[in-house]
């Protein structure tokens, strides 16, 4: 990514992100109502890191897809820099990763990142272009040529990034990206992630279940406890940034993890 | 610092396939099923035939013989009638099948049906299709092609509509239209099935042709002659027929194959290869 987004932009729309009020989602099944999410309410500043954790069933996913208009709320109302969500889909707004790479076999590496600009017309020279910067940055160069099915899990998720990264999204929405890696893959690409955050100022929403991930990351992590799904607290993480492996070693981390965990405790979610 | 620039020069890069080793490569695939061949012939040959079943080196000299009337019997029954035959079913087939896929309504009425046409004696019909078509291939290519519709069919709508929500939620999030979801996805994904379809049809469609010349019609192609000679008792004759019918599907689903293999290589059937 060589350009960032300009932080120039003050319209009224743009000094919010994301907004969710009085959210709910309540799914039917079999003659079942199960309410996913329960009355959320959430700003997200332009630029933010906002974590989304919690135990399995509290609707952390089901958030992220009702941002990414890929499940529509019940009722409530969500922004996304001042539109529907609908409306920044068309606009594009969107780059997501799921926890599955969702990689295209047929495609190689370098197809595979091109796919959202083919669809979107980019010219061949323009796609090429973007292609080689972005294989370059996320260390994918020597793969270019290589198929999904070739390649480590963690690699398949950096082409997953590299694609999502591809059209230069405004909002990049993630779940549970490194859920299914290695502890030590997913500490590098921890830290991978949080440099493309440095140098695009992309705002990111991340879906974790990993304490850890989540402080170790984000400028807020939200807490979400299940039935309903809701959100318990928002804790501000302000740890001194740019943030490295040393940060894991600080006492202040450590509060914070602490703090999310008393957090939990208390509705008996730990 | 250059992002996840350990991993990826740490890496050892993929080398795609296997480096070339005749003996140990090509040795058990070929040579294996050849030693079983000369066998099975070599066995067939000196021990184990009757009046009905001349041994192989009598077939031979059979197809020697005649190798005219044969490849005249090849022309009309394979090129006339059941490659006419195949490419207008299959093709109809994946026409309709495409047609299914996009709308669920039609997809969930029609599939039960065309799943339970395989127990249909297509045979009954050729009488009627006689009767549509007339006597010569026209008839004969239409038994084919109604024989190869519905497995091509069948396997084209669950090819169609076997690819995973997380790849569809993809295409979503690009905002990307019903043609763009055809093209990028569906399609790909539809291909290891179609050419499931497009094998199974190769094969049925030999079977096809040859049963239709039971019914009257040209007195020219494999089924008619081998109908005709089993009937008056030559056998060495017959059982030319019958295994030039065999090579010529061995050769047709072959091609086959090896388009498949260029098509979908990246399948996980193929992946090891």
């Amino acid at each position: 990514m060589s350009v960032a987004q300009p932080p120039t932009a003050q319209s009224v729309a743009e000094t919010v992100a994301i907004s969710a009020e009085h959210v709910s989602m309540t799914f039917q099944a079999q003659g079942r109502q199960t309410v996913a999410l329960a009355d959320v309410n959430l700003d997200v500043v332009p630029g933010e890191f906002i974590s989304l954790l919690g135990p399995s069933g509290c609707g952390k996913s089901t958030l992220l897809r009702l941002i990414g208009d890929l499940l529509q709320p019940t009722s409530g109302t969500l922004r996304v820099k001042g539109k529907t969500p609908e409306r920044a889909r068309r606009d594009r707004e969107y780059g997501i990763v799921f926890q599955a790479p969702v990689l295209y076999d047929w495609r190689n590496v370098t197809r595979n990142v091109q796919l959202p600009l083919e669809i979107f017309k980019v010219p061949a020279a323009e796609r090429e272009r973007r292609t080689k910067d972005l294989l370059a940055l996320m260390g994918l160069r020597d793969f270019a040529q290589s198929y999904p099915w070739q390649l480590s899990g963690g690699m398949q998720q950096r082409v997953a990034i590299a694609r999502a990264l591809s059209f230069q999204p405004s909002i990049l929405l993630m779940d549970e990206p490194f859920g299914a890696l290695d502890e030590m893959t997913r500490e590098r690409l921890n830290m991978e992630l949080l440099n493309l955050w440095h140098q695009t100022g992309t705002t990111i929403i991340f879906v974790t279940h990993s304490i850890p991930e989540a402080v170790f990351l984000s400028t807020r992590v939200v807490v979400m406890t299940p039935r309903p799904g809701k959100i318990e607290r928002i804790i501000p993480i302000d740890l001194p940034r740019p943030r490295d492996a040393s940060t894991r070693e600080t006492p202040g981390y450590f509060e914070y993890i602490t703090q999310v965990r008393a957090c939990l405790r208390e509705e008996h979610v730990l | 610092m250059a992002l996840g620039r350990a991993a990826g020069t740490a890496a050892p890069p993929i080398v795609r396939g296997r480096p070339l080793a005749f003996p140990a490569k090509y040795g058990p695939r070929v040579a294996a099923p050849a030693l079983v061949l000369v066998a099975v012939l070599s066995l067939w040959q000196f021990a184990l035939h009757s009046y009905q079943v001349p041994p192989p080196l009598d077939i031979a000299a059979a197809i020697r013989d005649n190798r005219d009337t044969i490849w005249t019997g090849v022309r009309v029954t394979f090129w006339e009638e059941a490659l006419r035959g195949y490419i207008a079913g299959c093709g109809l087939g994946f026409l309709f099948g495409v047609v299914c896929a996009r709308f669920d309504w039609l997809r969930r009425g029609v599939i039960p049906y065309a799943v339970a046409s395989s127990s249909i004696p297509i045979i009954g019909l050729a009488p009627v299709l006689i009767f549509w078509f007339g006597l010569e291939w026209p008839s004969k290519a239409a038994v084919v092609a109604v024989m190869t519709f519905f497995p091509m069919l069948i396997n084209t709508v669950v090819g169609l509509t076997s690819f995973d929500a997380l790849s569809r939620d993809l295409l979503t999030s690009y905002a990307a239209g019903g043609w763009t979801t055809f093209t990028k996805l569906q399609l790909p994904t539809a291909m290891p099935l179609v050419f499931n379809g497009l094998k199974i049809c190769s094969v049925l469609s030999l079977i096809g042709a040859v049963i239709a010349e039971y019914f009257p019609g040209p007195i020219n192609g494999l089924g008619f002659q081998l109908q005709n000679d089993a009937s008056s008792g030559v056998w060495n004759l017959v059982w030319a027929y019958t295994v030039v019918t065999c090579l010529v599907g061995i050769l047709f689903y072959s091609v086959l194959l090896i388009v498949e293999r260029s098509v979908t290589f990246w399948h996980v059937s193929y992946r090891s290869n």
